[in-house]
C-alpha cells in the first residue's frame, strides 16, 4: 500500500474548507509507567546492534541519571546491561560494546571481505549500544535474544542515614524463539527525480525468493558536503599566524552519517512473483544537505515474520495515520520481548531475525541540489592586531585580498569570513571520511 | 357565539373564494328559460337578494328549467331540481349553501370547539373539495357504516385508508382512536387501519404527524370501510414534529420507537443546509455518532454496523455520501423514517442494535408535480404523478453534486501539520450521484403493487493515480393485500448490492484494481391477522442469501505483476420464521409477545447456527395519559463489519459468520414511563435500558484486513454492555414546539478471549469509541407567522473516548508514542447550536410554483469542537498535541426549493 493511500483519512479531513487543526494539550496524570525499550534486530550474516532504554513520559523532565531528552528514550549506558543471542542448539553469541576510544571485550576481528559489515557496525555503535557478532548465526536454527539489565535496589532510607546502594539486581528478559527469516536479494537501489525536480525518490528492486513476503529496510546514510566557500588558509592561534593549507587539507569537505527515520516496510503479498520493482522507500528534498555533493546509502534488507509485519504495520499506522476522519484507533505495540521475572511487565520493541541483503548506492547531487545562495556574508580585511580578537568572534581567514596599498603587514592581505561560511564542520559533519568513499577529497 | 360567527365567516370567505365564476352572464329571461347552475344561483342572489353560495360539480353543464315567479316557489323549484341532480342545500339562518353531494351540517355538535382550534372549520371546509365521494371529507357529517339496522349490539370493525388530501399519498403511523378512549389503531405503511368499535354512535379521531386532527361522527351498524383524507396542519410549524405522538405512545405496547416525517427532517438545521435523514436521527435521544462527519450512528451503545438500515425493504450497507457529509437518502422521495431502538418487531432481524426503516413516498395520484432544489453541495430534481389513472403513480428523484470545488478551494495552510507536505491534492475530487424510482399500482381498494429502485455511485480520489468508488444498488417489489376481516399481507422481495473498488496505479509494477462486493437477494412475507377483539397475530417468514466477495485484486496495466486473485465467495443463508401476538388482556394492560426463530447456514464451510429470538413488550396504562412499558429482546447478527476505523468508512468490508467466526448475539431489557400533561399537551418520558452483546469483533494490532482468507485469525471477539436512562420532553403542537432530551448512558467493551497480557486493556472493561455519558439535545421551533418560522438545534455531549499517548520512546529511527489504555481519555466536550429560518411558500393555491427557502447558520457559536485529537512529533523533535475540528466556524447556508 502506498503512502498516499495510508493517509486517505487525513485527506478526507481536508475535504472541507471549514476544518481546522488547533493545538491541544490534554491533562494527563503525572504518574505513568515507564517501559523498557529494546531496539535492534538479529541479522544473520552480519553484526547485530542493540540498545536498551526506558520510555519517557510526556512532559517528563530529565532527571540526570541517564542520558535524557525531554522526549524519546532514556538510553542506558551499555555497561549497565548485557545482551546475547541464544540459539536453540545452545550456541551463545555474546555482545561487545564500546566506550569512546576503547573497544572492549570481545573485539570483533574484521575478516577479509566483510569490511562493509564492519563499517556499518562502527557507524551505529555508540556508548549506549552493544553489538553481537552474528555473522556465523545458523539461519536453520531458531534463536532468541536474551537481555540482562542491572538495577540497583535502594535501602530503606529511614533506616540508613543516606541514599545508598544496597545490592545489584539483575532483571532478565528474553524474546520469543524466532525463526530466522531468509530474505530475497536486494538487486539495486535506483533513484527517480520527480517532475517538479523537488524530490529525489529512492526505489528498490529485489529478486529471488524470501521465506516470507514481508520486508523491512534500513537506510544507513553517509554523505559528503562542502562549506560554502573554500578557504585556502587557516589561522594558528598559538602562534597568531595565518598559514596556507598543505597536502589538500581543508575545512571545505565534510562527511556526515545518519539513518532514515521513517519505517520502511513493504510486502510482495498479492503479487504474482515475490519481486518488488521500483518500490519507493523514501525521498530526499533538493535542499537537503545529504544530497549536496555526494550521497551514499547502504540499504539493508531483511525479511519479517508475519507477526513482525503486523507489529511494524501497527507502528507505522500509529505514526503516520493519526487524527483523520477514518483513522484507525492507535493500537498497542507491545512486541515480542518478555520479562522472565514478571509476566505482566510490558516491554517495548520487537526483535526480528533474518538474513540480510545489502546494497550500496552513491548518488551525486549535481544538477539536483539547490544550493542556498551565499548571502549576507561580508568579508573583513583584517588588521594584524585584530586577528586574535576576530578569531574569538568565530571569523576565519578566507582568501588574500587585492589591497595592494598597505604592504607593511603581509597578513593584511587575507580576508576573514564568518566561520560558518568556510568551515563545513559548523554544519553538523566532521572530517572523518569513510574508508569506502570513492573520491580523494581530504 | 363569537366563535361560531368567526367560523362561519371563514367558511363563507373560503367558499366564495373558491366558487367558480358564473359561466353565462345572461339574465334569466322572463318566462321559461334553461340555464346553467351558475346563472341560476346568480339570478337567485341578484333578483331575490337571497344570500346563496355554491360550489358546482366540476363540469356541470346541466340545464335547469326555471319559471319566472315569486321568490318562494322559484326557490323551492330550483332547489328541487338541484337536489335531483345531486346537490345538497344547507341553510344556516337565512344563508343557503349549495354543495354537490354533501350536506353541510349547520349546527355544530356540543363541545365541538373544546379541543379544536378556530381554523379547524376553515380546514374542514376546504375538505369539502375532496373529489371522492366515498371518502370522509367533512368532519361534521354523520357517516353510517354498514347496512342500516344490521346489528343492534356487539362490535363491528371499521377499516380504511388514511391519505394525504393534497397528494393522495398514504399516511403511515396515524393514530386512530375513539374519543371514549376504548379503541385504538395505528395506520400501517400503506395508510391502512382497522379498528373495532361498538355498534352505535362513535366519534373517531385521526391524529398524527403534523396533520390536522380529524374527528368524524360514525353511526356504526356493521363492519365497513371508512377512508379519510387529512390535510397538513397550517398553523403549527410543519417541521420537526416527531411522532409516534402522544397517543401512539400511550396505546402501543412497543417501546423505543422514534418516527420522523420528512417535513420535520427538512426543517432541522443541517450543515450546508442539505436536509438529511440520518442527521435528524442524531437529534433523538439514545442515538449518537462518533463525530460530525459520520453517517454511521450508534443506537443505545451499539456499534454502527449493528443497525439494520432498510430503504423500502432493501438493506443499505453504506448510508453515506461524500465521507459522511450527507446520507444516501434523497429527502425529496423519502416519506418518513422509523427507528426501533428497543422493541424490535418480530418481522425484523439480523442486526443487534436497531432497525431503521426509511420509506419512500408514493407519487402524487392527482397531478404531475415535482421540485427542484439547489444547495451548496448538490442539486436535486424530483418528479411525481399519476401514469394514466390515479391508480398508477410514479416518483423519481435524482441528485448530483458539484462539490469538487471544496477540495480545490481548501487553503493549504489550514491543514498544515496533519498532512505531510509532499502530498498533492490538486488532483483531488469527490462526487456522487443517485437516483430513486418508485412505482405504485393499486388493484382496486385492497391490493397494491410497489416497485422501488435505488442506485448511487460515489467517486473520490486525491491524486491522479488512485481512485475510489462505491456503489449502492437496491431493487425491490412489494405486494400488499388487505382481506376481509382485517387481515393484511405484505410480500416483499428484492436484491441489494454494495460494492467498493479502488484503482491504484502509483507503482506500475504493483498497479492493481481491488474490489469487494456484497449482494443479497431477499424475500419476506408478513401477515397480520386479528383473531379476536383482544388478539392480533403477526406471522410470516423471511430469507436472505448473503453473497460476499471479500476481496478480488487484479493487475492494472501491462507492467503490473500483481497476482490476479479473488478470495473465495462467501455465502450464507439466513432464514427466519416468526409469530407474535398483540394481546390486549384488559383495557389497561396489554402484552406483545413474539418469537422469531432464525436459522443461519454458512454455505462455504457448512456450519449452521440456529436460535430463537424473543421479542416481548408489555404496557400498563394507569390513565389514558399515563402509562408504563417494559420490553425484552434477543437478537443475532450473522454479518460483521470489518473496519479498523471508528466510523463507517468507504473502505469497510464485511465478513459472514462461519465455523471460525461466531455470530454476534445480544439482548436488551428496557422499561419506561410516559406521561402526557397539560391542556396543550407536553409529553414526558423516561426510559431505562440495559443491553449485552457477545462476539462483537475487534482487531489485532496491525491486522491485515484486505485480501486475507484467514481473516478470522486477525479478529478478537469482544463482549459489550450498555446501559442508560433517556429523559425526554416534547411538545408537538403550538407556536413553540419541539423536544428536549437528556441521556445518561455508558457503553463498554471487553475482550472475550484470553491472550494474557496482550488482551486489550488486560481484559478489563473499557469505553467504546461512542461512549458519551451525558447528552443534551434540543430541537425547538417557533412559528412566527404562517410563512416564517425559526428553528434552533442544540447538541451537547461528553467528548468521546480516545486513546492518547502517555509516553515516548525513540525507536526505529524516530520518536514513537506509548499509548494509554484503549479509550482511557476523552476529547473535549461537544457543543453546537444551529439556527435556521424557514420561509414557506405563499399560501396562494393558484400559484403554479412555490418557492421556499431555508437559511441558517450551522455552529453559530463557532466552537472548535474536536473531531479527534492526536499527537505528532515535529521536525525539531517536539511532541505536540493537535485537535482537529471539522466544522470550526459558523457555516451559513441557504437552500432554495421550487415546488411545482
Amino acid at each position: 500500500m502506498k503512502p498516499k493511500q495510508i493517509i486517505l483519512s487525513l485527506l478526507a479531513a481536508s475535504l472541507t474548507v471549514f476544518g481546522c487543526v488547533y493545538d491541544y494539550e490534554p491533562e494527563l496524570p503525572d504518574i505513568q509507567d515507564s517501559f523498557l525499550v529494546v531496539e535492534g534486530d538479529i541479522f544473520a550474516g552480519m553484526q547485530s546492534v542493540f540498545r536498551i532504554g526506558r520510555s519517557m513520559n510526556i512532559g517528563q523532565e530529565s532527571n540526570g541519571d541517564y542520558y535524557t531528552t525531554s522526549i524519546g528514550t532514556r538510553w542506558m549506558e551499555s555497561s549497565l546491561w548485557d545482551v546475547y543471542v541464544e540459539a536453540e542448539d545452545g550456541t551463545i553469541y555474546p555482545s561487545w560494546y564500546v566506550i569512546p576510544g576503547n573497544i572492549l571485550n570481545p573485539p570483533v576481528v574484521p575478516r577479509p571481505g566483510d569490511s562493509l559489515d564492519r563499517v556499518l557496525t562502527e557507524m551505529a555503535l555508540d556508548s549506549y549500544s552493544r553489538a553481537i557478532d552474528t555473522r556465523d548465526l545458523n539461519p536453520d536454527v531458531r534463536c532468541r535474544l536474551r537481555i540482562e539489565y542491572y538495577t540497583y535496589e535502594w535501602a530503606d532510607w529511614e533506616v540508613l542515614a543516606d541514599w545508598e546502594v544496597l545490592k545489584r539486581d539483575t532483571l532478565r528478559y528474553a524474546s520469543e524463539w524466532l525463526e530466522v527469516q531468509r530474505t530475497s536479494h536486494l538487486d539495486s537501489v535506483t533513484t527517480m527525480i520527480d517532475e517538479d525536480l523537488k524530490t529525489m525518490h529512492f526505489n528498490i528492486n529485489t529478486s529471488g525468493e524470501s521465506s516470507s513476503r514481508y520486508y523491512r529496510w534500513f537506510a544507513r546514510e553517509s554523505w559528503e558536503y562542502t562549506a560554502q566557500l573554500y578557504a585556502q588558509y587557516y589561522y594558528n592561534p598559538s602562534t597568531n599566524e595565518v598559514l596556507a593549507y598543505q597536502d589538500g587539507e581543508n575545512t571545505y569537505y565534510c562527511w556526515n552519517t545518519g539513518t532514515q527515520g521513517s519505517i520502511m516496510t513493504a510486502s510482495s503479498e498479492g503479487l504474482a512473483e515475490d519481486r518488488l520493482s521500483q518500490y519507493e522507500l523514501y525521498g530526499l528534498d533538493n535542499t537537503s544537505q545529504k544530497i549536496a555533493y555526494l550521497y551514499c546509502v547502504d540499504m539493508i534488507q531483511e525479511s519479517l515474520s508475519a507477526d513482525a509485519w503486523r507489529y511494524w504495520k501497527a507502528m507505522k499506522s500509529n505514526t503516520t495515520d493519526v487524527g483523520g476522519l477514518f483513522s484507525p484507533q492507535p493500537s498497542e505495540c507491545y512486541g515480542n520481548i518478555f520479562s522472565l521475572d514478571d509476566e505482566t511487565e510490558i516491554v517495548l520493541g520487537y526483535v526480528n531475525a533474518s538474513t540480510v541483503s545489502i546494497c550500496r548506492r552513491f548518488v551525486s547531487g549535481d544538477g539536483f541540489y539547490r544550493k542556498t545562495p551565499v548571502t549576507d556574508i561580508s568579508s573583513i580585511p583584517m588588521p594584524v592586531d585584530w586577528r586574535r580578537y576576530y578569531y574569538g568572534f568565530d571569523y576565519r581567514p578566507y582568501v588574500p585580498t587585492d589591497r595592494g596599498d598597505d604592504t607593511s603587514d603581509p597578513f593584511i592581505y587575507y580576508e576573514w569570513m564568518p566561520r560558518r561560511c568556510v568551515d563545513c564542520q559548523m554544519r553538523g559533519g566532521n572530517k572523518n571520511k569513510p574508508s569506502y568513499w570513492p573520491n580523494d577529497h581530504k | 357565539m363569537r366563535r361560531i360567527l368567526t367560523v362561519l365567516f371563514l367558511l363563507l370567505v373560503t367558499v366564495s373564494a373558491f366558487a367558480a365564476p358564473p359561466r353565462k352572464k345572461t339574465e334569466v329571461c322572463p318566462g321559461v328559460s334553461k340555464v346553467e347552475i351558475d346563472s341560476l344561483l346568480t339570478y337567485m342572489r341578484g333578483h331575490f337578494g337571497v344570500p346563496v353560495y355554491w360550489v358546482h360539480e366540476g363540469e356541470d353543464r346541466r340545464l335547469y328549467t326555471v319559471y319566472e315567479g315569486e321568490k318562494e316557489p322559484f326557490m323551492e323549484e330550483a332547489f328541487r331540481q338541484l337536489r335531483e341532480n345531486g346537490y345538497r342545500i344547507s341553510q344556516y339562518k337565512d344563508l343557503y349553501i349549495v354543495l354537490y353531494g354533501r350536506t353541510l351540517v349547520t349546527s355544530l355538535p356540543v363541545g365541538f370547539f373544546e379541543n379544536r382550534q378556530e381554523t379547524a372549520a376553515a380546514e374542514a371546509t376546504s375538505d369539502i373539495f375532496g373529489e371522492n365521494e366515498l371518502q370522509a371529507t367533512f368532519a361534521n357529517k354523520i357517516y353510517e357504516i354498514g347496512e342500516r339496522g344490521a346489528r343492534t349490539s356487539g362490535k363491528a370493525s371499521v377499516r380504511g385508508y388514511v391519505r394525504d388530501a393534497a397528494t393522495g399519498e398514504p399516511l403511515a403511523g396515524i393514530s386512530v382512536y375513539d374519543d371514549r378512549g376504548t379503541a385504538y389503531a395505528q395506520t400501517d405503511a400503506s395508510g391502512f387501519y382497522k379498528i373495532s368499535l361498538p355498534v352505535g354512535d362513535n366519534t373517531l379521531c385521526y391524529d398524527g404527524w403534523s396533520m390536522e386532527e380529524g374527528r368524524y361522527m360514525l353511526k356504526v351498524w356493521d363492519d365497513g370501510n371508512f377512508d379519510v383524507q387529512m390535510k397538513e396542519r397550517v398553523l403549527t410549524l410543519t417541521g420537526a414534529v416527531v411522532t409516534a405522538e402522544s397517543m401512539a405512545r400511550h396505546r402501543n405496547s412497543k417501546m423505543g420507537i422514534e418516527s420522523v416525517r420528512i417535513s420535520a427532517i427538512k426543517n432541522v438545521p443541517a450543515v450546508f443546509g442539505e436536509a438529511d435523514v440520518l442527521k435528524v436521527l442524531l437529534t433523538l435521544p439514545g442515538v449518537k455518532s462518533v463525530g460530525e462527519v459520520s453517517n454511521g450512528f450508534n443506537v443505545r451503545g451499539g456499534s454502527s454496523d449493528q443497525n439494520l438500515i432498510l430503504f423500502n425493504n432493501g438493506t443499505i450497507y453504506n448510508p453515506s455520501h461524500m465521507f459522511g457529509l450527507m446520507s444516501v437518502f434523497n429527502p425529496d422521495v423519502v416519506s418518513d423514517i422509523e427507528l426501533y431502538k428497543s422493541s424490535i418487531p418480530v418481522e425484523y432481524g439480523g442486526r443487534i442494535s436497531s432497525v431503521l426503516e426509511v420509506r419512500s413516498r408514493e407519487g402524487n395520484g392527482k397531478k404531475i408535480s415535482g421540485s427542484l432544489g439547489v444547495g451548496l453541495l448538490t442539486s436535486r430534481l424530483h418528479l411525481e404523478g399519476p401514469i394514466g389513472s390515479e391508480n398508477t403513480t410514479f416518483i423519481i428523484g435524482a441528485r448530483t453534486t458539484y462539490s469538487d470545488w471544496m477540495l480545490r478551494l481548501r487553503p493549504n495552510d489550514l491543514i498544515e501539520g496533519i498532512v505531510p507536505p509532499d502530498i498533492q491534492y490538486t488532483d483531488g475530487s469527490a462526487s456522487f450521484h443517485d437516483l430513486n424510482v418508485g412505482l405504485t399500482h393499486k388493484f382496486g381498494r385492497n391490493h397494491s403493487l410497489h416497485a422501488y429502485g435505488y442506485i448511487s455511485r460515489d467517486k473520490f480520489g486525491f491524486s491522479n493515480d488512485t481512485s475510489y468508488r462505491y456503489d449502492n444498488l437496491n431493487l425491490s417489489v412489494k405486494w400488499r393485500s388487505n382481506f376481509e376481516g382485517g387481515r393484511s399481507m405484505v410480500i416483499a422481495a428484492g436484491y441489494d448490492r454494495y460494492g467498493y473498488r479502488v484503482d491504484d496505479t502509483f507503482n506500475a509494477a504493483a498497479a492493481y484494481t481491488y474490489r469487494t462486493q456484497i449482494s443479497q437477494p431477499f424475500a419476506k412475507v408478513t401477515i397480520k391477522s386479528p383473531l379476536s377483539e383482544s388478539h392480533t397475530l403477526t406471522y410470516g417468514g423471511s430469507g436472505v442469501l448473503y453473497q460476499l466477495q471479500p476481496g478480488a485484486r487484479h493487475p492494472l496495466g501491462e507492467e503490473s505483476i500483481v497476482e490476479d486473485r479473488s478470495l473465495a465467495l462467501e455465502r450464507g443463508l439466513e432464514a427466519a420464521a416468526y409469530l407474535s401476538d398483540e394481546w390486549k388482556i384488559t383495557r389497561k394492560f396489554s402484552v406483545d409477545a413474539g418469537l422469531r426463530y432464525v436459522l443461519y447456514g454458512s454455505l462455504g464451510d457448512k456450519s449452521f447456527y440456529h436460535a430463537p429470538e424473543v421479542r416481548l413488550s408489555a404496557k400498563m396504562s394507569f390513565t389514558p395519559r399515563f402509562s408504563w412499558k417494559a420490553g425484552f429482546n434477543t437478537m443475532h447478527q450473522y454479518i460483521h463489519k470489518i473496519s479498523n476505523s471508528i466510523n463507517i468508512s468507504p473502505t469497510d468490508t464485511w465478513k459472514l459468520a462461519d465455523g471460525r467466526l461466531a455470530p454476534q448475539d445480544g439482548w436488551q431489557a428496557a422499561t419506561g414511563l410516559y406521561l402526557t400533561a397539560g391542556k396543550n399537551p407536553i409529553d414526558f418520558s423516561v426510559e431505562v435500558y440495559y443491553k449485552r452483546v457477545n462476539n462483537f469483533v475487534d482487531y489485532l494490532p496491525g491486522a491485515r484486513l484486505a485480501m486475507n482468507e484467514n481473516l478470522a485469525d486477525e479478529l478478537v471477539p469482544t463482549e459489550c454492555r450498555a446501559y442508560g436512562v433517556e429523559w425526554m420532553m416534547r411538545r408537538t403542537l403550538g407556536k413553540l414546539n419541539g423536544w428536549i432530551s437528556y441521556t445518561w448512558s455508558r457503553s463498554m467493551q471487553r475482550e472475550m478471549g484470553n491472550r494474557g497480557k496482550m488482551d486489550i486493556n488486560r481484559g478489563e472493561w473499557y469505553s467504546t469509541s461512542y461512549d458519551k455519558p451525558h447528552e443534551l439535545k434540543a430541537v425547538l421551533n417557533y412559528k412566527i407567522t404562517h410563512r416564517y418560522s425559526f428553528s434552533a438545534n442544540v447538541d451537547y455531549s461528553t467528548g468521546r473516548p480516545v486513546t492518547l499517548p502517555i509516553g515516548t520512546y525513540e525507536y526505529a529511527g524516530g520518536t514513537r508514542l506509548v499509548y494509554s489504555d484503549r479509550n482511557a481519555y476523552r476529547i473535549p466536550d461537544y457543543f453546537r447550536l444551529d439556527l435556521a429560518m424557514v420561509v414557506e411558500p405563499g399560501h396562494n393555491l393558484r400559484q403554479k410554483a412555490h418557492l421556499s427557502f431555508t437559511m441558517g447558520v450551522y455552529n453559530v457559536t463557532g466552537r472548535h469542537n474536536a473531531y479527534s485529537v492526536y499527537y505528532d512529533i515535529n521536525s525539531r523533535g517536539v511532541i505536540k498535541g493537535h485537535m482537529m475540528s471539522v466544522f470550526a466556524y459558523p457555516i451559513p447556508y441557504i437552500n432554495l426549493n421550487l415546488d411545482f
